[in-house]
């Protein structure tokens, strides 16, 4: 609480309240389920297109999935949220509490615009220059670079957008399996499921952990 | 320099309360939450947060409202324009005195 008083020197209430905020919003690991899903959902459509041989069916539509879903990964990450905002409402309002955030102004919305155009378009490049590499079959071999790259930039997303100490893991966990498979040996695609599942993997398990100890805690009627 | 510093004695006690200042500081953010979770965010205990919330609703700088969500009764708390402007002036004290 000392620690609240001596921070309102150096920051804004809106600071300090967002930060409170950010820590109880992440008791419940709905968001981390929320990433790890979405996580796993890429590592199973690469791995799609291991089980199945270049050029099949299921091996070009897993392809065009993966591509598309990156360059509208905000529509499932934005989806999710409204999700999540409904679960909370609907089964946890009796545990994790009801806040209803200020309404945007300008220049948040310019900012948040900016934010989202950056993010698609990082995504966007990725998902060409990945789509290009796997599909030219290119004799180079930058390409597992972007193993490298995608854990890096992912991890660091991840950190940003969570930044609390699990999701730090996880930035941590994506970013530095991504340098170790550029260093190694394994095809794109057998790189690219494994850079995601176990990311995926962790952030389901973390979460879930999260969740099942906020449900074992009884609900407290409000006052 | 001294005039400043003398500012510190007119400080308003109410918010200067650690606890309070927290909760205050939580509902500047926000354009309200619920009891349940301000004792989340703030890690107070029920009766704590009660004591406290009561005081500043005395002082007319939260505004209290008991109703339901569903069938989960709801105690939505927010910050009243005289409880931002107290909560800014005490900023500014605060930051020009240290």
């Amino acid at each position: 609480m000392n620690d609240t008083s001596s921070r309102l020197l150096e920051e804004t209430p809106e600071v300090i309240a967002s930060r409170l905020m950010r820590k109880a919003y992440n008791r419940d690991g709905l968001h981390e389920i929320a990433a790890g899903l979405i996580l796993l959902t890429f590592a199973g459509l690469y791995s799609l297109q291991i089980v199945f041989p270049f050029g099949s069916t299921i091996n070009k539509n897993a392809s065009t999935a993966v591509f598309f879903l990156m360059m509208l990964l905000i529509v499932p990450v934005y989806g999710l949220q409204w999700a999540i905002k409904k679960i909370r409402l609907r089964f946890l309002i009796g545990r994790v509490g009801y806040v209803k955030l200020k309404s945007i102004n300008r220049k948040q919305l310019g900012r948040i615009i900016a934010i989202t155009s950056v993010a698609m378009i990082v995504a966007a490049v990725l998902a060409a220059v990945v789509v290009y590499f796997i599909a030219s079959r290119h004799p180079l071999l930058p390409f597992r670079t972007i193993l490298a790259v995608d854990g890096v930039s992912f991890g660091f997303f991840a950190a940003i957008a969570g930044r609390s100490t699990r999701y730090y893991a996880v930035g941590g966990l994506l970013a530095a399996i991504g340098i170790l498979l550029a260093f190694s040996g394994v095809s794109i695609n057998a790189g690219m499921t494994i850079l995601y599942a176990f990311p995926g993997l962790f952030c389901l398990v973390s979460g879930s952990i999260a969740l099942s100890i906020l449900l074992r805690t009884p609900a407290e009627a409000g006052e | 320099m001294s005039a400043k510093i003398q500012r510190l004695a007119e400080i308003d006690r109410i918010i200067h309360e650690p606890a309070r200042l927290m909760v205050v500081a939580l509902l500047s953010a926000v354009q309200e939450a619920d009891f349940q979770y301000l004792r989340q965010a703030t890690g107070l205990t029920q009766g704590n947060l009660s004591a406290h919330l009561t005081k500043l609703e005395g002082a007319g700088y939260v505004a209290i409202e008991k109703t339901f969500r569903r069938k989960y009764p709801l105690t939505l708390c927010r910050l009243t324009e005289r409880g931002k402007e107290v909560l800014d002036s005490y900023r500014k004290v605060i930051k020009a005195a240290l």
